[in-house]
């Protein structure tokens, strides 16, 4: 009876710290009312935010430069500690985390820094010897940004791109579960674009929670499930790209069609479009040269919001 | 102590040019030794030695961490498990290492002037890392190459007190890493006697304490949490 007694509350005890941690693991980021001061200021430059970040979700932070966003990525980091409010990271307050926790964060700043002496490999040697988790290989690494054949190379010989293509993979190369983005994509050529795109698409299926801080519209709403527009330190809007650009979008078609000599353009709503014969006729009739919904883009929902344009 | 980063540091510092500087500065010292009259070269080569190992190791690990700071090197250092402890030491190591080698050479070189290697090793070994560590402390605080060599001439001037002292008030001026170090390399093994051989010894480790949590407490204050 006491055996049956026992085996019951161990049960539900597994039931309950099965339930915890599966609530620690649907959000990798937490934040809650949180507002940053720096030393000598009157006023905060961050302002009692809120937001939580899922597993595995690629979260755009956007916002104008002086908005708060790398103050925001230093509290997150753990650099800045004197913050107020609540910043709770894999299931731990930031303020409080010993060095070892860093093994599950990767940051790629906005401007690469390397020792500039040293070679690719060498500089990839030394970082991942400070980490003692599970690793890339840094070969494959190298390979799949195009650097496996000027490994070798000090990086004061690399270009910009080249250095953003190197500053990425060190902050995966110990297979962070956080890893922090801010202009991936700055200064890259399009095909390179488009290769540390698609690793960060990559990573996101591996499960690594992004945070990704951009001015780059077509980044974020190619990357990111969720974005956040930040303006003086506030949040104002965060949702899905999609939702948005539906939200603030107008329910029209626009069609460009040949006449004569000349194009046309013309505006329809989206509403009984089907049935719209002056439309239909038009498909039918004329030499179409363009058709666009005219949903908004994230810039315009930026400035419709905030009055301000991304810089 | 984390090997690699020390490995690193000296490569860096071969890289640099550091090595080069220290062998020609260490061929000038040499000749100006075998000029110095034979009566008064114990006492300089000393100072040589000090004043390399202490000005030099200041100035070098100042040029570091400055580069550092301007390649932005060390914000993404101190988001990594590494500990800024062992970020110090890496650099006092691998300074040392050059100071320890460069002060072989001047103190036997020019005809064997110094006392004995060992007291020598542990004079140039304790007052290198104090001086790293004061280096680090200032190079920490500043931005600007012109910050840090007043902030060196200030630092070095208080904690390098009066090597005039050594001559007017000598038992006193031991409590200062310069004297301590200097008394160390020149006075005879048997005439330093235990106590104030270990007087100096102690000097300069408690210096090496002071100068390492100064260094600790403005990396923190400066460095990482900027």
């Amino acid at each position: 009876m006491k055996e049956k007694k026992l085996e019951a509350e161990h049960s539900s005890f597994r039931f309950v710290l099965a339930l915890s941690s599966h609530s620690i693991q649907l959000n990798m980021i937490k934040v809650r009312n949180l507002s940053y001061t720096y030393a000598g200021q009157s006023s905060p430059t961050i302002r009692d935010i809120s937001f939580q970040v899922d597993n595995a979700e690629i979260f755009g932070f956007l916002g104008p430069s002086g908005a708060g966003k790398s103050t925001t990525q230093k509290i997150l980091t753990g650099v800045l500690k004197n913050y107020e409010g609540s910043v709770v990271l894999k299931g731990e307050e930031i303020s409080k985390i010993s060095k070892h926790f860093y093994n599950n964060i990767g940051v790629a700043f906005e401007f690469p820094n390397f020792y500039l002496k040293f070679t690719a490999i060498e500089n990839l040697q030394l970082f991942a010897s400070f980490y003692n988790c599970e690793k890339y290989d840094a070969e494959m690494l190298l390979k799949k940004v195009g650097l496996w054949d000027d490994r070798n190379l000090k990086v004061e010989a690399y270009s910009k791109g080249m250095r953003m293509r190197l500053n990425f993979i060190r902050a995966v190369l110990h297979q962070p579960k956080l890893l922090f983005l801010d202009e991936p994509t700055s200064g890259l050529d399009p095909t390179n674009a488009r290769i540390l795109k698609d690793f960060i698409l990559e990573l996101r299926e591996k499960g690594t929670t992004i945070f990704l801080t951009t001015h780059n519209m077509t980044d974020a709403d190619e990357l990111c499930d969720r974005i956040a527009f930040m303006v003086e330190g506030q949040l104002p809007l965060i949702d899905e790209p999609e939702n948005l650009k539906l939200k603030y979008g107008k329910k029209t078609l626009k069609v460009k069609y040949q006449s004569g000599e000349s194009s046309v353009l013309e505006e329809f709503d989206l509403k009984g479009l089907g049935t719209n014969n002056e439309f239909l006729k038009i498909l039918d009739e004329k030499e179409i040269e363009t058709i666009h919904t005219q949903e908004a883009t994230l810039e315009d929902i930026f400035i419709k919001i905030t009055g301000k344009k991304l810089v | 102590m984390h090997l690699k980063l020390t490995k690193y540091d000296i490569i860096a510092q071969y890289r640099q040019g550091f090595y080069l500087v220290y062998g020609i500065i260490t061929v000038i010292y040499i000749f100006i030794l075998f000029s110095v009259p034979v009566e008064a070269r114990q006492v300089v080569t000393a100072y040589f030695i000090v004043s390399d190992t202490s000005i030099l190791g200041m100035v070098f690990v100042g040029a570091m961490v400055l580069l550092e700071k301007q390649q932005i090197i060390l914000q993404s250092l101190f988001i990594t498990p590494l500990k800024l402890t062992d970020y110090l030491w890496s650099k006092v190591v691998s300074l040392t290492v050059i100071a320890v080698l460069v002060s072989s050479f001047i103190g036997f070189v020019p005809g064997g002037m110094l006392s004995n290697w060992w007291l020598m090793l542990i004079a140039v070994l304790l007052s290198s890392v104090f001086f790293t560590f004061l280096g680090l402390g200032i190079a920490a605080r500043v931005s600007t190459l012109n910050g840090y060599i007043a902030g060196i001439v200030l630092g070095g001037s208080i904690a390098g007190f009066p090597i005039a002292g050594y001559f007017f008030f000598h038992d006193l001026s031991l409590i200062f890493p310069v004297n301590a170090a200097i008394e160390l390399m020149v006075v005879q093994p048997e005439k330093l006697g235990i106590l104030n051989g270990t007087m100096c010894v102690l000097s300069l480790f408690i210096w090496c304490f002071i100068g390492y949590a100064f260094a600790k407490k403005q990396f923190e204050k400066s460095v990482i949490r900027y």
